[in-house]
């Protein structure tokens, strides 16, 4: 999409750190001059940090430009060719140390939008799923449609069941239930007798007034 | 690879840009916040009036703008043009960035390409016309005696490597990853990310792709003459040998006809020939039709998979039943590579001692030479403590 923030996927430049951890800043040029109030900062780093920041990073080989009354600026080369460069008018040395470690700790590459934050070159361990992945290994037996297999999972008491449940215990006997419509029901309801009505219904004590 | 605009232009592009500069960054969004702290910095001053564009400065970045389109591209230009250049220093940190010491005179003889010395004789030849030097007549030093050495290296060591790690590919295989490993699809990209660009002293610019897996192969040269083979086998694992892990190795052996493979695998094992079965098919009436095949030999299964028709499943089976018998299949171990790349102790028994080929494949040869390799490296540990009189554990810990 032209015009949209660039943006892409987490990667090592050449797999860095799977096997040897690479700096990735080859050159850091300091441009700076020696008088201006606006490099006063570059010169305290220069002064104070610079030696120790050339030590703890052989890798790094670093330049001092002297100019005269020109912007300060940072320049900072990459190994996979790209050059980012700062302008330091007017920093002070934290400000400078700060950024001088963010460029030795960067990767190069241009800063994009990270689409999401983990990325790898191998989904699966296991083979792309199927819709077989993962059957039961004794439905390989079974001749379908079954009726087992067609039955829901699990089972709540439903509001006639405990209806039921409670004329029972009251000691009702002639309770009208339509059993064949529901066959789970029909061990629990043996010896009841069925309405042509349909409709599972308790006609408790009409019956017996009859 | 962009051109550097010259000082001129790059003056004259400034003068242009010279109203934008306190409110364009030039640097995207660290410039902003850097500007944002001058802000804050600058809080206690008046805000500032910016300049409105006038009808002269218009017109003038217009005529700026055409003569640098007028101009062209600026030409490409060796990195050693630009003031801050120190090729000692460059060399040094090269070496200290890989965690090797390249600041001797192999290594400064390793970034020299054969083109460079044959243009550096011709002008000599040209300035001392008359004046036969000793110079002039002597045979220029170059990289390519460090180059070949390095390739020999380099090639052992990658089919050690891919032995070790794959002991059931075949032969066939090992050799299509150690031709794709040196290939110039792989090193040149390697070479110019380990900074060797623009240390390599070369006529052509940009460098091109041959000179730069050429250089990366005198830098292993190198570094077996100066420091041993041991040192050198290592910056390869560690610099080269992670690009393995991009490449698809199965991909890499390509095979037709799988299933004659599978069949002849089983004839030489004297088992009874693979036959095809349909395990499961659904959605068949439908553009995403699935049918999984299984292959089986002596009712064991011995591979399965799946496709859109019968004839790709049957393909896709065979292959999967092929990846099964050569241990390459997806969820195998992984690449031995960083700190537990040093496990691979034993390289000269597994460079020397290679894999079954295809056509001669079977299980139990492999297995016979893993057993052939360890037999090697024993006898060669023995040998090692007798000549130096204690065991290699200890002297190389």
């Amino acid at each position: 999409m032209p015009g949209a923030d660039p943006s892409g996927f987490i990667s090592a430049v050449l797999h860095s750190g799977v096997g040897r951890y690479v700096c990735q800043l080859q050159r850091l040029t300091f441009k700076f001059c020696k008088e201006s109030g606006s490099s006063c900062g570059v010169r305290d780093f220069i002064e104070h940090d610079l030696m120790d920041f050339a030590r703890t990073n052989p890798g790094v080989v670093v330049y001092l430009l002297p100019v005269r009354r020109d912007t300060p600026t940072l320049f900072a080369e990459y190994l996979n060719g790209r050059e980012e460069h700062m302008e330091t008018a007017g920093w002070h040395r934290e400000y400078i140390i700060k950024f001088v470690e963010h460029l030795r700790a960067r990767s190069g590459n241009e800063i994009i939008n990270f689409r999401k934050y983990i990325r790898t070159e191998h989904p699966s361990i296991q083979g792309p799923w199927t819709p077989f992945t993962h059957q039961p290994t004794e439905w390989n037996l079974l001749n379908f449609p079954h009726a087992e297999g067609l039955q829901p999972i699990k089972f709540e008491k439903t509001a006639t069941e405990i209806v039921l449940e409670m004329a029972r215990a009251q000691g009702i006997r002639n309770i009208v239930t339509e059993a064949e419509k529901l066959p789970r029901e029909s061990a629990s309801t043996q010896g009841i007798g069925v309405s042509a009505e349909g409709v599972a219904a308790v006609t408790a004590g009409t019956d017996a007034k009859r | 690879m962009s051109g550097r605009l010259s000082e001129a232009v790059i003056f004259s592009l400034r003068q242009a840009c010279r109203p934008f500069r306190r409110t364009v960054s030039p640097s995207g969004a660290i410039g902003a916040v850097a500007k944002i702290t001058q802000w804050r910095m600058l809080s206690t001053c008046p805000i500032l009036q910016y300049k409105a564009f006038s009808k002269y400065d218009v017109m003038r970045r217009h005529e700026l703008y055409r003569r640098r389109q007028e101009a062209g591209p600026e030409p490409l230009r060796h990195r050693n043009v630009r003031p801050n250049w120190n090729y000692d220093a460059e060399t040094f940190a090269f070496g200290a960035r890989l965690g090797e010491n390249t600041t001797s005179e192999t290594f400064r003889l390793a970034f020299i390409s054969p083109s460079y010395t044959e243009r550096e004789t011709a002008r000599r030849r040209e300035v001392f016309e008359d004046v036969e030097t000793i110079e002039t007549t002597q045979e220029a030093p170059n990289n390519t005696g460090l180059r070949d050495y390095g390739s020999q290296i380099l090639r052992r060591y990658i089919a050690a490597f891919c032995r070790y790690n794959f002991p059931f590919f075949p032969e066939d295989g090992i050799q299509a990853i150690s031709n794709h490993m040196q290939s110039e699809a792989i090193l040149p990209n390697i070479a110019s990310h380990l900074g060797i660009t623009d240390l390599v002293q070369c006529e052509e610019l940009p460098v091109s792709n041959a000179t730069l897996k050429d250089t990366l192969l005198a830098v292993v040269g190198a570094l077996t003459e100066d420091f041993g083979r041991p040192r050198a086998e290592s910056f390869i694992r560690d610099f080269i040998m992670t690009s393995l892990l991009d490449a698809d190795i199965n991909v890499l052996l390509d095979l037709k006809n799988p299933m004659e493979i599978v069949a002849g695998i089983l004839a030489r094992d004297s088992r009874p020939e693979p036959e095809t079965r349909l395990l499961r098919k659904g959605a068949v009436e439908t553009p995403e039709a699935y049918y999984c095949i299984g292959v089986y030999s002596d009712k064991k299964l011995l591979g399965e998979s799946f496709g859109e028709t019968l004839l790709i499943a049957e393909e896709m089976s065979a292959h999967n039943t092929l990846h099964r018998l050569f241990r390459t299949a997806i969820g195998r171990r992984p690449l031995l590579l960083g700190k537990k790349g040093k496990e691979i102790g034993n390289i000269d028994a597994y460079a020397e001692v290679p894999n079954p080929w295809l056509h001669e494949w079977t299980e139990k040869e492999c297995i016979r030479r893993l057993a052939a390799r360890a037999s090697k490296t024993a006898a060669n540990q023995q040998l090692e403590e007798e000549t130096s009189g204690q065991p290699n554990a200890v002297r190389n810990p």
